[in-house]
């Protein structure tokens, strides 16, 4: 956290973003390219989930226009853990197979921002904005006009949603020093997706207990669109952010943990 | 973990399903069939190797294979197949597990198929893997053209999942959906062998002209571009 205050964390930050601009640029019609291809699979999503939705006219006591938010804040996460999430971890995973680590390890910067903000892609730029125009024109024929406060308690829950699975996967790939090549370690989360990409209702039972209490993956989504829809419980978005702060601890308490066996090969 | 968004989709259409007995003519059970038989058609036709195929391709690394009695075309065949055994074996102890137990959760109760249904329909499983095969060769061949060639197989899966049925029964999607379904052949993908097998489709005469029709034109359009892609292949190095 000392390091949001930090002016060369922030210097480090930008120039990393601007240098993964200038590299997209270069390739403009690459970038064209995955970006259609990004765009095409979040239309395919929404087609999807429209074909299910419309069998019944909604499911789980949610409308059609209020599961359009859900898939809606899905898709704007998706997006977010493609373009960041998923490139930094296997630039992790196979710099500690490579033994690449070691020259991460000896940077003036801490290793675990460094991991997390060396990557980055912008061709699911466009996929975050589609899902944002499917939100406000759900939330529209839906006649809500959220608050200030809701709006904010949104962007609050939506980034602990955010954090909450980067914890759970860092601490996935961080497995990586204990366990030789595990070469689909990073494949565990995204494939698990659809649990948080329909509301939370949808589960009963010990399915609902276990993903919204113990290991609170259908909260991701469901919170945000309860929070804009004004079907949140109030309890709901303080346990999940004492959540994302509890795993956001374990994440760092095994890294550094982990950090301690790693010997490193090669130079 | 293939399973996953599987299992969920059978919790959604539970809840879909909810103080309903029938939707477009099937039952809850009757469609856990159906996507239970989807995966197994998917675990045998879907096809994985465009991406690196194109990059072996671009950077020069066929030059072994043109100068062999086994041709380049033939070895990506053999491998996908080998590759295909190893993983359907691997993965039918977990299936029978997730039949059983989808079997006793949701109290089965459908007609076995007869001989000729499971004959049509394990022949349709084989056109399915030969349209998708035929496709992703395609994609793989215009790598000598296309820089993005790698990136085709993404518009593959989306039109694969679109129009064969394989994410939807047809009789569920929506009309102007189902329309260009039928007009088109990837039905013969999913969407037939399934009905197939649980009694709502059969086969005419005219099915078997265009299946046989579509994947003739899918091979001699594969066939013509290898031919104009092998003269137009330069490579240097060793």
């Amino acid at each position: 956290m000392l390091h949001l205050v930090d002016n060369k964390y922030w210097h480090f930050f930008w120039q990393a973003r601007k240098i993964h601009l200038m590299r997209t640029l270069e390739y403009r019609a690459n970038f064209v390219f995955w970006t259609v291809t990004s765009i095409a699979w979040a239309c395919f999503n929404f087609f999807f989930f429209g074909l299910l939705i419309n069998v019944n006219n909604g499911f789980a006591g949610w409308s059609t226009f209020e599961l359009y938010t859900v898939v809606a804040i899905y898709t704007m996460l998706d997006a977010f853990i493609w373009s960041v999430f998923h490139l930094n971890m296997q630039a992790y995973t196979s710099s500690i197979f490579s033994g690449d680590l070691n020259t991460l390890l000896l940077k003036p910067i801490d290793t675990q921002f460094l991991l997390m903000t060396q990557n980055n892609s912008y061709t699911n730029v466009a996929r975050f904005l589609l899902g944002l125009t499917v939100l406000i024109y759900s939330l529209l024929q839906l006649g809500v006009v959220p608050s200030i406060w809701q709006i904010l308690v949104f962007i609050f829950t939506f980034s602990s949603g955010l954090v909450f699975l980067y914890n759970i996967w860092f601490m996935l790939s961080t497995l990586a020093f204990w366990v030789d090549k595990l070469d689909n370690i990073n494949d565990i989360l995204p494939s698990m997706d659809r649990i948080w990409q329909v509301p939370r209702g949808v589960f009963t039972g010990s399915a609902s207990m276990l993903f919204t209490f113990i290991f609170p993956l259908l909260l991701v989504t469901s919170l945000p669109s309860e929070v804009l829809l004004n079907k949140v419980t109030w309890p709901g978005p303080v346990y999940f952010f004492l959540v994302t702060c509890i795993t956001a601890l374990a994440s760092r308490f095994f890294f550094q943990y982990s950090i301690q066996r790693y010997s490193g090969i090669a130079n | 973990m293939d399973s996953a968004p599987l299992l969920l989709l059978f919790i959604v259409w539970a809840n879909i399903y909810q103080g309903q007995d029938q939707l477009g003519g099937y039952t809850l059970a009757g469609l856990v069939q159906y996507y239970l038989l989807s995966l197994i058609i998917s675990g045998v036709s879907s096809t994985y190797f465009e991406d690196w195929r194109v990059r072996e391709i671009r950077e020069g690394k066929i030059d072994y294979f043109l100068i062999r009695p086994l041709s380049y075309l033939m070895e990506i065949l053999c491998r996908d197949i080998g590759g295909k055994l190893f993983y359907l074996v691997n993965a039918s102890l977990f299936f029978i597990i997730l039949t059983s137990g989808l079997f006793l959760s949701f109290a089965f109760s459908l007609t076995p198929p007869g001989p000729l249904q499971i004959l049509q329909t394990l022949s349709l499983i084989f056109v399915a893997y030969a349209i998708e095969f035929l496709i992703a060769l395609i994609i793989v061949i215009s790598g000598f053209w296309i820089e993005g060639a790698d990136g085709l197989e993404h518009f593959k899966w989306i039109a694969v999942a679109t129009l064969s049925g394989s994410m939807i029964p047809i009789s569920l999607m929506p009309s102007w959906l189902q329309q260009i379904v039928q007009a088109l052949p990837f039905k013969y993908m999913y969407a037939y062998p399934i009905g197939i097998w649980q009694g709502t489709v059969t086969l005419h005469l005219s099915d078997y002209v265009y299946v046989g029709v579509f994947l003739g034109v899918l091979w001699v359009a594969m066939r013509l571009l290898w031919t104009q892609a092998l003269k137009r292949y330069a490579s240097s190095g060793g």
